[in-house]
C-alpha cells in the first residue's frame, strides 16, 4: 500500500515546522560559521602564503605584546634563503576615539611580504618620519583619508603624537583594519625603545629554513650587549637606510620562537583553548541543544496530524509504511529548511561583517564558508528529524 | 481558580520535557556569557597592570595637534591650581625645511625652555640645547634621515615666513620628539606669526584626586578645548570587550529566535493535547481571556524554570569543561563565571522571547469553539 497520493499533512503546520527548523539550522550555522571565520581569519593574520615565518617572544601572553631584540633582523637577513625580513611593532592606540592597532614597519621590507594596493594617496616611503598609511576598513571606521593629520594616543605608553595620513590601502586581509606607520612610530607607542620589536616576519624560499634561523638566533644570544650606547649605528644591509637604529642587546635564545605564520597564531589560540576541535565541539553542542527543538517540533507536527494518521492506520497502513511515507514527505522539508537556515546565517553574517559591526580585537572577520561543516549541520538536522518521526509514530 | 486550572497543564508529562528544551537553550547563553565574563576579567586585569601611576594629560584646542590653537596664558592659570604638577605650553606645526639641496617637511616644536624640556624627556643630548631664536636642536631620526649634523644651517619656511637656524645639538629620547626639530617658543611664534600654543601638557601632583583635579582644569578651558589622557589601557580593553559583547548580543538574538520557536511548539502541543480540557473549561464558563492567560502563564512558568535550570547547567557545564581542559592541557587556565546581572538578563530575555513565541497559538486557542469537538 502506497501513501504518496494522500496529502494529509496540512500546509500551515508544515510551514510552522519549517520555520522552526530554519531557525534552528540558522543558529547552528551561525555559531559554526562565525567561530570558524574567527579562527581562520586570525590564523591567516600574520602572513600571506606559506613561506612566511615569524620570530616571536615565546613568553608573551598575546601575539601583540611580546618583545624580540630588533638586531636579530640584521642577523636573519644574512641567512641565504631569506628573501625579506620585516621587523614589526604592533601597538594598540586610540585614533578618533576608536581602538585601533598601529603596525610600525620598515616600508620596503614590509611591502616585500604583504601585497597592498593604494586606493587613495601614496605609499609610505622609507624616509618619511611622521607619515602613515591607513587600511580601508580603518579609514571607513575613523573617517580618515589621505592628506589628513590625525592625533594618535598611546595605550601602552604616555605618547600623544600627530601623523600625516599619506595613503589609504586595501590588502583583502586583517591589515585593512590597521594603520601602517614607520617602525619608530610603533616603538614609541609600544614604549619599549628602539632595540625591541614585537615580531620579525621573514619571507623565505623554503619554510624548512626555520632550523637555520634558530641557530642564528642562538649564536646572536652569546654576543656582548651594547645597550646604553647612544648613537652608534648598527643597522646592516638593507636596514642601513632605516631612520631607526638598534643595538645588540642581551637576551635568552630559549625565549625566542620561530614558527610558520599560521602556526604562530594557532599556537596562541590553543593556549586559550581555541582549537579547530573545540570549535567543532562547541558547534556540535549548539546543534544538539537546538536539536531538542527540532525533535520536539517533529513530534508536534506528527501529533498535530494524529487524527489523520489514525484514519490511515484504520484503513490498513502499517507503521512501517507510515514511517516511510512521513520520512519521504518530511525529509525534503528538513533539507530545504537546513539549506534555508544556512543561507540565512551566511547572508546575515556576511552583511554584519561587511558593515563592520562584528570585530574581534579591532579586526574585522572575513566570512569563511566551510563546506564540510555545512554538510554536517544539514545531515545532523535530517538525522534528528528522522529520529523525531520514529519516536512520534511509536 | 486560575491556578487550579494551571495545574491541569503543569501535571502533564510533557512539562518537564518542555522545561528541559528551554533549559538547553538558556544553557547556551549562560555558557557563552560566562566565557565572556572570564575573558573580560582577564583583559581588564592585563590592562590594569599597565595603568601608570603618574599620567600625562594634554589640552588641545582642535582635532589634531598642528591645527590646535590655545592661549599660552592658560598654562599660567593651570600652574595656580593646587593639584597640578608640571605644566608646559608648546607650539607644534609642520614646516618646510631645507638643508642645502635637501628639502623635506617636518614637525617643529617650540618650547619655552629647550634644555628643561629635553631633561624632562630624559634626552641624550649630543651638543648643546638651543637658547635663542637663531638655534635649534634636532631629533636623531631627522638627523639620520637627512644627514644633518651639529653646526648645520637649517632653513624653516611656514606660510611664506622663513627663519634660518643653526643646529646646536642632536638628541635621542626614544619618544615622538625624536622626529622633530625643537626650537625656543619665541622662534616658533616668530616663524608662525601667531603667539598661540598648540597644546598644553600637564601632570597631576602625587595623591591628587584625579576627577576633582580634571574638573578644576576643565573649568578653566575655553569651549572648543578638550583634555586628552594618554596611556589608558583599561579604556582600550573595555572598548575591545564591547566588540565581543556586540558579537554575543548578535548571536544571542539567534538563540532567542529559537527560544521563541520552541515556545511556539510547546504551546501548540499543549493546546493540541489538552484541547478537551480547554474546551471543557470553556463549556464551564471560562472566558477567552482566561484561556489566553492560562497558556501564557504556563509558558512563563516553563520559561522561568527552564532558564534558571539552563543558567545553572550552562555555568556548571562550562566550568567542568574548562577544568577538564586545564587538566588535559595545563597551559589553558580558564575559570568562567556568570555575573548576577547576566543571569537576570538571561532569565528576562528568555521569558520575553518565550511569551512572544506562544502568543499566536494562545490566541488561536482562545478563539476555539468548544461545541464542535465536545459534541
Amino acid at each position: 500500500m502506497g501513501l504518496t497520493q494522500f496529502k494529509y499533512l496540512r500546509l500551515r503546520r508544515i510551514l510552522a515546522f519549517m520555520v522552526v527548523l530554519t531557525l534552528s539550522s540558522m543558529l547552528s550555522s551561525l555559531t559554526a560559521l562565525s567561530l570558524l571565520s574567527f579562527y581562520k581569519g586570525l590564523s591567516a593574520y600574520m602572513g600571506e602564503g606559506e613561506n612566511v615565518i615569524i620570530v616571536y617572544d615565546m613568553g608573551s601572553r598575546t601575539p601583540f605584546t611580546g618583545l624580540v631584540p630588533a638586531f636579530l633582523a640584521d642577523k636573519i637577513m644574512a641567512v641565504d634563503s631569506v628573501l625579506a625580513c620585516s621587523p614589526e611593532v604592533i601597538a594598540p592606540c586610540i585614533v578618533k576615539g576608536e581602538p585601533i592597532f598601529l603596525r610600525g614597519v620598515l616600508p620596503e621590507e614590509f611591502l616585500k611580504i604583504n601585497g597592498i594596493s593604494i586606493i587613495d594617496g601614496k605609499k609610505l616611503s622609507p624616509k618619511e618620519l611622521n607619515y602613515a598609511m591607513i587600511g580601508i576598513r580603518a579609514s571607513e571606521k575613523t573617517g580618515l583619508k589621505a592628506g589628513d593629520k590625525v592625533l594618535v594616543t598611546g595605550v601602552l605608553s604616555q605618547t600623544c603624537l600627530e601623523l600625516h595620513i599619506k595613503g589609504v590601502f586595501a590588502s583583502g586581509s586583517p591589515l585593512d583594519d590597521e594603520i601602517i606607520a614607520p617602525l619608530h612610530v610603533g616603538q614609541w607607542l609600544r614604549g619599549a625603545g628602539y632595540n625591541h620589536v614585537t615580531i620579525i616576519r621573514v619571507k623565505v624560499h623554503d619554510i624548512n629554513v626555520q632550523e637555520e634561523v634558530l641557530s642564528v638566533i642562538s649564536k646572536a644570544s652569546t654576543e656582548p650587549s651594547r645597550e646604553g650606547g647612544q648613537t652608534q649605528p648598527s643597522g646592516q644591509g638593507s636596514f642601513e637606510q632605516a631612520p631607526v637604529r638598534w643595538l645588540p642587546i642581551r637576551f635568552r635564545a630559549e625565549d625566542i620562537g620561530v614558527e610558520g605564520a599560521e602556526r604562530f597564531l594557532i599556537d596562541y589560540m590553543e593556549r586559550y583553548g581555541v582549537t579547530r576541535e573545540t570549535i567543532i565541539v562547541l558547534s556540535a553542542a549548539t546543534l544538539i541543544f537546538s536539536g531538542s527543538v527540532i525533535l520536539l517540533s517533529t513530534q508536534a507536527l506528527i501529533s498535530q496530524h494524529s487524527r489523520e494518521i489514525r484514519i490511515l492506520r484504520f484503513i490498513g497502513a502499517s507503521r512501517k509504511i507510515l514511517v516511510r511515507d512521513l520520512t519521504l514527505k518530511i525529509a525534503p522539508i528538513s533539507l530545504l529548511a537546513s539549506a534555508l537556515g544556512t543561507t540565512l546565517a551566511a547572508s546575515l553574517l556576511g552583511y554584519i561583517l561587511e558593515s563592520g559591526l562584528l570585530q574581534i580585537l579591532s579586526h574585522s572577520i572575513q566570512i569563511y564558508l566551510d563546506t564540510y561543516t555545512i554538510i554536517l549541520i544539514t545531515l545532523s538536522i535530517l538525522a534528528i528529524t528522522l529520529l523525531g518521526i520514529r519516536t512520534a509514530t511509536k | 481558580m486560575d491556578l487550579l486550572y494551571l495545574k491541569i497543564f503543569l501535571r502533564r508529562n510533557d512539562t518537564s520535557h518542555s522545561i528541559l528544551i528551554i533549559a538547553l537553550l538558556a544553557a547556551m547563553l549562560a555558557s557563552a556569557y560566562s566565557i565572556n565574563s572570564f575573558l573580560n576579567a582577564q583583559i581588564e586585569a592585563l590592562a590594569s597592570l599597565r595603568e601608570p601611576a603618574g599620567k600625562k594629560y594634554v589640552i588641545l584646542g582642535g582635532e589634531s595637534i598642528s591645527n590646535s590653537r590655545l592661549n599660552p596664558l592658560l598654562a599660567d592659570s593651570l600652574r595656580s591650581l593646587q593639584h597640578i604638577g608640571n605644566v608646559t605650553a608648546e607650539r607644534i606645526f609642520w614646516s618646510n625645511v631645507s638643508v642645502g639641496p635637501i628639502r623635506f617637511e617636518s614637525l617643529v616644536r617650540g618650547v619655552s625652555n629647550v634644555k628643561e624640556f629635553l631633561s624632562m624627556r630624559k634626552a641624550y643630548l649630543n651638543g648643546s640645547a638651543a637658547t635663542n631664536m637663531a638655534e635649534a636642536v634636532i631629533g636623531e631620526l631627522v638627523s639620520k634621515a637627512y644627514s644633518i649634523g651639529v653646526g648645520s644651517k637649517i632653513h624653516l619656511t611656514y606660510n611664506g615666513r622663513s627663519l634660518i637656524l643653526t643646529v646646536t645639538g642632536l638628541f635621542r629620547t626614544q619618544t615622538e620628539i625624536d622626529s622633530e626639530i625643537i626650537v625656543p617658543i619665541v622662534a616658533a611664534f616668530n616663524l608662525t606669526g601667531e603667539e598661540e600654543a598648540s597644546l598644553i601638557e600637564f601632570s597631576l601632583k602625587a595623591g591628587a584626586d584625579v576627577s576633582e583635579a580634571l574638573k578644576e582644569v576643565a573649568g578653566l578651558l575655553p569651549r572648543d578645548a578638550r583634555i586628552v589622557c594618554t596611556q589608558q589601557p583599561t579604556l582600550f580593553a573595555r572598548q575591545i570587550n564591547t566588540q565581543i559583547i556586540r558579537f554575543l548580543a548578535f548571536w544571542s538574538l539567534a538563540v532567542h529566535a529559537v527560544v521563541a520557536s520552541a515556545s511556539y511548539i510547546i504551546a501548540t502541543r499543549l493546546i493540541e493535547e489538552t484541547s478537551y480540557e480547554i474546551r471543557m473549561l470553556m463549556a464551564l464558563g471560562a472566558r477567552r481571556l482566561s484561556i489566553f492567560t492560562l497558556i501564557i502563564s504556563y509558558i512563563i512558568i516553563v520559561a522561568t524554570s527552564g532558564s534558571i535550570l539552563g543558567s545553572a547547567l550552562g555555568l556548571i557545564g562550562t566550568q567542568m569543561i574548562s577544568a577538564a581542559l586545564s587538566w588535559l592541557t595545563p597551559s589553558i587556565r580558564m575559570a568562567p563565571f556568570l555575573e548576577p546581572q547576566q543571569a537576570l538578563q538571561i532569565l528576562l530575555t528568555t521569558i520575553f522571547s518565550a511569551i512572544m513565541g506562544c502568543i499566536p497559538p494562545a490566541h488561536r486557542a482562545a478563539k476555539m469553539k468548544y461545541t464542535e469537538r465536545l459534541l
